[in-house]
């Protein structure tokens, strides 16, 4: 049977009015899962796995699947309005989004968050319908020492972002390094700096890092300045207000160049969505002519996040159906679903049910176009959070922070550990230690250790072969560049200052 | 020694004293791998600290930022709001596992909410149906929804 038949076949599995219905159902609920801070299309996606036991494959997966395409999207919501990421997949969304709401381009932010959304994911999974079978065997060429310099080449990428100090950004780095050395090592699972406390055997929580960083500081932080002015933010007029035909000419290349970044981070397995807005957004901004305006609200870094971390669904597709490999932790839970259905993922998934890849991929497809659907029908209602007191909104956020941190592990102690890491991120704002990068090296650092040793473990050259490799060398020399080329940039600056 | 010692000064000092005692208990992370090859668990914190001490020295001798090593960016109104709130947090954190969700989060609710309210008058009724939806709202999504086992007060 050729292609076009299977796809066809496929298509017809998850266009009745059944599996139509789930996944409006599963946009929604993903939509809401996302822009909740704590919560997350992933928890979505595990929380609704064991509902679909009972369903066919077709309805089952058209269910999950629309939740995690939901909640990516989702997340830029709370990002844009609140300055909060959603999920780690939005965090340099806020870095953008927020100060455009503040200075009153709502409506501009929102439509840039769905379109660069909705970009990713449809055009990603459009690519990843058509190359899987190509793409995956390039993937199996790349070895640790490839992953160890990408991951640092990210990392240093994002350090690059603090280009007012790099020593301070470098620094935030390797204490992200540190943070992540807490609990069990990888491969010899030896206990480093857990002080006794089985709480910390598994490490530090992803999410009470990020509730504490992002979510508590910036409550603490607003609260000590004043509260903020949300009024500007809440009177949105929606004509004449959103994305114009200048602002897409100016972001073809932005979107292009972040696309493709979402799409490789993606695509290669352990990373995901939480890395590749964080990526694109370091390169928008060294890239682009104004640099200075990032992070005081410009469309081109909100372009570079959404499209990004959308275009890592695409990219997360591959590995999983190609390869049975996780492209990110939710493509795991639902290569997890695939086996409860009796389904096993790996390379010849295409030859034993080409129709169940296929309907994988326009599941994805539909649900892209069911989120920016729902989004932009919706979208007119978000700004009336900010209608909401700040003293309503703020403490209700707290207990919400909370309550994330403590569902994550069910332990209170995730709870103190958010407090802590919100101290944490104060007292690096008093020093101006920026947190992005120390949160980057957090979340590639298992990555970036694992394959450091594997790498060393398995060459007989040592640290060399990292340089050797064609590969590795291309990655570090992008990292080396982006932290050298700001600093001969700067000079001439200073020397015509003095 | 005031005038030595700036922020930036400040900053150094602190990040190569964590650095040097984390590379200094990570030397001490045995065993040194499965393979002669491996490097073992020490050598990632051993890189995290070094690299946090020398971005110390660094910072320590630019001394890019020559103020007070204590000076806030908030005024002292803000400074005393934030402690208010951290003690706030911390106590919600210490009584939540005794006191359980229902209890803590009201009280700490209906506190916040006046808190948050910056000096501005709001009607205690007002707070009260506040603390009440806000708290059922939380404990109905996660509790009965999602099957979140959050703290319970169990009197025995």
């Amino acid at each position: 049977m050729d292609t076009l038949s299977v796809m066809g076949i496929a298509f017809a599995s998850i266009i009745t009015p059944t599996a139509l219905m789930l996944m409006f159902f599963g946009c929604v609920v993903g939509i809401v899962f996302g822009a909740i801070p704590g919560l997350s299309g992933m928890l979505g996606v595990a929380l609704l796995l064991p509902v679909t036991f009972g369903m066919s494959e077709a309805n089952g997966f058209a269910l999950l699947i629309s939740v995690w395409i939901g909640g990516v999207s989702g997340a830029f919501i709370s990002a844009t309005l609140l300055g909060i990421p959603g999920s780690t997949s939005s965090i340099a969304t806020c870095y953008d989004a927020y100060p455009m709401c503040k200075k009153g381009q709502v409506v501009k932010a929102l439509q840039a968050g769905i379109l660069g959304s909705f970009l990713g994911t449809f055009v990603s999974c459009l690519i990843a319908t058509f190359l899987s079978p190509i793409i995956a065997r390039l993937a199996l060429q790349l070895g640790p020492w490839e992953y160890f310099s990408l991951c640092a080449c990210a990392i240093v990428l994002v350090v690059g972002l603090s280009a007012g100090d790099t020593a301070r950004g470098l620094a935030s780095a390797f204490l992200g390094i540190l943070l992540c050395s807490v609990g069990f090592s990888p491969i010899d699972a030896y206990k480093r700096f857990t002080f006794g406390n089985y709480n910390l055997f598994g490490g530090i929580d992803v999410l009470a890092l990020v509730l504490g960083m992002f979510a508590v500081r910036l409550i603490l932080t607003d609260l000590g300045k004043g509260g903020i002015d949300t009024s500007k933010m809440a009177q949105v007029d929606f004509k004449g207000q959103g994305l114009t035909l200048k602002d897409w000419k100016n972001n073809i290349v932005n979107i292009v160049r972040s696309f493709f970044i979402g799409l490789w981070i993606g695509f290669l397995p352990g990373m995901g969505s939480g890395l590749s807005n964080m990526v694109a957004y370091a390169q928008a901004k060294s890239s682009s002519k104004h640099p200075e305006q990032f992070g005081e609200g410009i469309v081109d870094g909100v372009f570079a996040s959404e499209v990004s971390n959308n275009a890592s669904v695409g990219g997360a597709v591959i590995p999983m159906v190609a390869l049975g490999i996780p492209g990110d932790s939710t493509t795991a839970i639902l290569l997890g679903g695939l086996v409860i259905h009796g389904i096993e993922p790996g390379p010849l998934l295409f030859d034993q049910h080409g129709e169940f890849v296929y309907m994988v991929f326009e599941a994805v497809l539909l649900s892209a176009v069911a989120v920016l659907l729902i989004e932009l029908f919706t979208m007119r209602w978000y700004p009336s959070i900010l209608k909401i007191p700040y003293h309503y909104l703020y403490p209700a956020l707290i207990v919400i922070a909370f309550v994330g941190a403590f569902t994550s592990t069910n332990t209170l102690f995730n709870c103190g550990m958010m407090l802590a890491m919100a101290a944490l991120a104060m007292f690096m704002d008093h020093f101006k230690l920026p947190v992005s990068p120390l949160l980057l090296a957090y979340i590639l650092g298992p990555m970036l250790e694992q394959n450091l040793r594997k790498g060393l473990t398995y060459s007989t050259e040592g640290f060399v072969t990292f340089l050797t490799r064609p590969v590795s060398a291309l990655f570090l020399i992008v990292g080396l560049l982006s932290v050298v080329i700001p600093l001969l940039k700067k000079k001439p600056v200073q020397a015509e200052s003095e | 020694m005031t005038k030595f010692l700036t922020k930036s000064r400040l900053c150094g000092l602190l990040c190569m004293l964590l650095g040097g005692a984390a590379c200094g208990a990570a030397a001490r992370f045995t065993p040194k791998g499965l393979l002669a090859s491996d490097p073992g668990p020490g050598l990632f914190p051993i890189i995290g600290g070094a690299g946090l001490a020398l971005c110390g020295l660094i910072i320590f001798l630019q001394n890019s930022d020559k103020s007070p090593p204590f000076a806030s960016d908030f005024d002292r109104t803000g400074l005393i709001r934030i402690g208010e709130c951290a003690v706030l947090l911390a106590v919600y954190f210490a009584v939540i596992g005794s006191l359980g969700f229902l209890v803590s989060t009201a009280v700490l609710l209906f506190l916040l909410c006046g808190l948050f309210a910056l000096g501005e008058q709001v009607a205690w009724w007002k707070r009260l149906i506040f603390t009440a939806l806000t708290t059922g709202a939380v404990w109905y999504l996660f509790v009965e929804v999602l099957s979140v086992m959050l703290p319970r007060f169990d009197l025995f």
